[in-house]
């Protein structure tokens, strides 16, 4: 048993662990169970499996029971999806219950706790097999998640621009996979997937709320499904620190607004002597509204409404974007790589630096009164390998110096330039490499 | 200073009314590190008509105005606004729906700094001739960003099929057109206008001493040259009942069609009477529409929607709505079954364990919401610049009847009032 980040930890079976922080701070108790998988294994059939499960469960057979069952418990919601976090796909069930004591209701724990196992672990199955009416519901909706990409620009711009920048990386790809993969799934494919995922991906389960944590362990034990071999190791995200030649890619819609996105290669994970330096160094770059990109973009240039930047410790990446008018694509590639290089050649204000340590420790802090966001905290941890407490964060960003800020932004390399945008913005960007 | 104890929601509240005007509440959250204060004037998008309170002559500004005049207030004459709070640690932000325009920041260190702040750049206006012709650009650009979300266009067509005449009927942001005629000088008469202490309130929610919020916002709200005794005069066109259009279709690069059936509410209310209203409304929405429903079943299983299908109820004093839909393969077949089962409950009502079942579900709903500084705080301020109290929506919600429901049901559901608003894939 270990204490990390108020959670006390308990190995449950091989492969299996239990994340539980009692805490008298909340009114709801929050359980997440996440199953673990190699983002470029199988990666359709593992998206649909949260789905399929939750269509109808062994004690809860149809969609329409589940949610009768969820109002009884006073309106407890669950939600089953796939995550991404570097190369890994993440396969999430969520159950979010009030905590019993405002409603008198002693046995709500344990009938959460159920639940939530019933729709991770226990899938209605017909002759053995996932039920096909489901199943074929299921992918015919995934079909149009898959396609829906296009509805939203900002989501469909990131895509595009994660299959131009990781070209040949597990990390272009699309968190649900391809339609031509999901096409190939049948109930029988999908079966046999699930009980290889089932018994052997590593699996950690989160429960946060005022509750005592053995009886979360005792209530919790005799649901858990047996393990059926060798827990799988999953190998750690593709980092790159080079950068050949820079890409650029321009795709056309007919839209109101360019989107234009900058991929950086740092380099940089949690395992990095800089990673904290480069946590400041992207704040003062593009983390804040008082950052570079913001003031230099938005505020001075009145190109954009929003411009910031994004830093991805699990790839090495940094990614730099801005919604502008597609006329001023050129203008806007340039400020933003004259902001980096104004950072790597040390032009950072005593002001800058004070303000964005401050910034990313109160975020850090907030981030302590959210069960969901000290779940989601740990989870990216266990996929980087490497879980920092807040304390241990906030220790380290308030000891980055300006020339530790400095030498990680000049591992900053451009990568891929990528704009969508519509015919007016047809021109192209010329010599656009900075270095 | 009063205090109001919620035992339900183990919560207590202090209240205070200053004697600028000012109304403050505070809600005290020991063991929280987030401290969130939002400060905000009675003053939205739909308040574009109105009487000067220095001529007494009506005005009517351009539209997008209480937006513009929102991203202005953030700029100063020395220090930018953002760079202050930043020095604090702590993060700004507004934002403009069509009835309130709320100010806040939320921060763990350095509180009583950032309130001042807050209390002091909110009351500081800097407008130039340059800063607001530098503002329109940006603005555009926002407004750009959402002309390309197919969400937002199909709620913001709906509202033009449902109303003729009110201002609801426009985006909060405005037009590009309608930035662009914004002088200084109307965002100067507006501010004047609602940003008086009389229209105006804060809420603070943290680990905090109500006393001491009191106290500083005592000392650091200006007393105002008149008191708002009379109140604002806003002018509101009168809408008729009857709809503006039945249908309203926009093409877009979409995967598959987006359809938001819109019903028209006539008559909120105010007060107690316009929670009411909502809460049992919200009931109606989880009984006809929802999970637990065989409509709900009966569309997710022939693939008409998925998971996100929903409604909505939103009520002000000037105008109400509900809105349901999604995405869809085929939207005359989902609307067509939609409408039928409408009719078919109007004829014939509900299941009342039914009804009772989603009550119990939104009393345990809502409760899980408090565990949100930002919704306590910005609802909170909703409902008091209603006319009423989230407090009292616990207590509305569990004496709402099966009877009740069935009596909303027929005045609200009533299919002459209903508008369909389509965003379809382009060339189809």
């Amino acid at each position: 048993m270990k204490t990390k980040m108020g959670f006390v930890s308990h190995q449950l079976q091989d492969g299996v662990k239990l994340w539980v922080w009692p805490t008298p701070k909340f009114k709801n108790v929050s359980i997440k169970i996440v199953l673990h998988r190699h983002l470029a294994d199988n990666t359709a059939a593992s998206a649909l499996l949260p789905f399929v499960n939750a269509r109808g469960t062994e004690q809860w057979g149809t969609t329409r029971e589940i949610a009768l069952r969820m109002a009884d418990l006073y309106g407890t919601r669950h939600g089953s999806d796939v995550m991404k976090i570097g190369e890994q796909q993440l396969i999430t069930t969520e159950v979010l219950t009030v905590n019993p004591k405002y409603v008198s209701e002693p046995g709500l724990l344990a009938a959460a706790l159920s639940m939530a196992a019933q729709l991770a672990f226990y899938p209605r199955m017909e002759r053995g097999q996932f039920i096909d009416e489901y199943l074929d519901q299921e992918k015919a909706l995934m079909r149009q998640r898959i396609a829906a990409v296009i509805n939203d620009k900002r989501g469909y711009a990131h895509q595009r621009f994660n299959e131009a920048m990781y070209a040949t990386e597990a990390a272009s790809r699309y968190k649900y996979g391809t339609i031509e993969e999901l096409e190939v799934v049948t109930s029988s494919s999908l079966t046999e997937h699930w009980q290889r995922v089932r018994g052997t991906a590593p699996i950690n389960v989160f429960v946060v709320g005022d509750i005592q944590a053995d009886e979360v362990v005792d209530l919790l034990l005799p649901l858990l499904p047996p393990r059926t071999g060798t827990t799988e190791s999953i190998p750690p995200a593709v980092v790159k620190s080079t950068v050949a030649e820079v890409k650029e890619v321009i795709e056309h819609q007919p839209i109101n607004q360019a989107i234009l996105l900058l991929g950086y290669r740092t380099g940089i994970t949690v395992a990095d002597p800089l990673y904290f330096a480069a946590l400041v160094a992207n704040g003062i770059l593009g983390g804040f509204p008082h950052s570079k990109l913001f003031v230099n973009v938005r505020e001075k240039a009145s190109l954009a409404y929003y411009a910031s930047s994004n830093l991805n410790t699990t790839k090495g990446t940094l990614v730099a974007t801005a919604g502008i008018d597609p006329q001023n694509y050129r203008r806007a590639v340039e400020i933003i790589t004259d902001q980096v290089a104004s950072l790597q050649g040390g032009e950072i204000t005593e002001a800058e630096l004070s303000a964005t340590k401050k910034g990313l420790i109160n975020q850090l802090k907030s981030a302590g009164d959210s069960a969901g966001l000290v779940i989601d905290r740990t989870v990216a941890g266990i996929v980087r390998g490497k879980i920092l407490s807040i304390d241990e964060m906030v220790r380290g960003i308030e000891s980055v110096t300006k020339d530790e800020a400095v030498a990680a932004a000049q591992r900053f390399l451009l990568d891929t330039v990528y704009c969508l945008t519509n015919q007016e913005g047809r021109e192209k960007g010329e010599n656009i490499n900075p270095q | 200073m009063s205090t109001l104890s919620n035992t339900h929601l183990q919560e207590t509240l202090h209240y205070c009314k200053l004697p600028q005007g000012l109304e403050v509440f505070v809600l005290p959250r020991p063991g929280f590190q987030k401290k969130y204060a939002v400060y905000s004037t009675k003053y939205g998008a739909i308040d574009s008509e109105f009487v000067d309170p220095s001529t007494g002559q009506r005005v009517k500004v351009p539209d997008g105005i209480a937006h513009f005049l929102e991203h202005k207030l953030f700029e100063s004459e020395d220090r930018p606004v953002f760079d202050r709070f930043a020095e604090l640690g702590a993060a700004a932000n507004a934002y403009t729906s069509n009835t309130i325009t709320s100010y806040l920041f939320s921060g763990t260190d350095m509180f009583t700094e950032a309130l001042v702040t807050l209390l002091e750049f909110v009351q500081t206006p800097y407008l130039t001739d340059a800063n607001v012709a530098k503002e329109k650009g940006i603005i555009e650009q926002e407004l750009r960003m959402y002309a390309d979300s197919p969400g937002r266009r199909v709620y913001s067509n709906l509202l033009q099929a449902l109303y003729q005449k009110n201002p609801v009927r426009i985006e909060v942001g405005g037009t590009v057109e309608s930035i662009y005629q914004i002088t200084k000088e109307d965002l100067l008469l507006c501010y004047r206008t609602f940003y008086h202490p009389g229209n105006m309130a804060l809420f603070v929610i943290g680990d905090v001493n109500p006393q001491a919020v009191v106290e500083l916002a005592a000392a650091h709200v200006r007393q105002p040259e008149n008191p708002l005794d009379q109140g604002i005069e806003r002018i509101y066109p009168e809408e008729p009942d009857e709809i503006n259009q039945e249908r309203i279709i926009e093409e877009m690069v979409v995967s598959r069609p987006l359809v938001y059936l819109g019903l028209k509410d006539n008559s909120p209310g105010e007060g107690l009477e316009l929670l009411r209203q909502t809460v049992v409304t919200n009931l109606l929405h989880k009984v006809v529409f929802g999970p637990t429903s065989s409509l709900y079943t009966e569309l997710y299983e022939a693939g008409l929607i998925d998971d996100g299908f929903g409604a909505f109820y939103t009520a002000e004093p000037q105008y109400g709505f509900t809105m349901l839909g999604g995405e869809t393969t085929d939207p005359e077949g989902l609307i067509e079954k939609i409408k039928g089962d409408l009719e078919d409950k109007l004829a014939r009502g509900f299941d009342h364990d039914a009804f009772l079942r989603v009550k119990r579900q939104a009393i345990g709903e809502f409760l899980q919401a408090f565990d949100s500084l930002e919704f306590i705080a910005n609802n909170y301020i909703r409902y008091h610049f209603r006319g009423t109290s989230l407090f009292d929506y616990l207590s509305v919600l569990e004496g709402i009847t099966p009877e009740d429901g069935e009596q909303r049901l027929k005045q609200h559901f009533a299919p002459d009032n209903m508008a369909v608003s389509l965003v379809l894939p382009k060339g189809q």
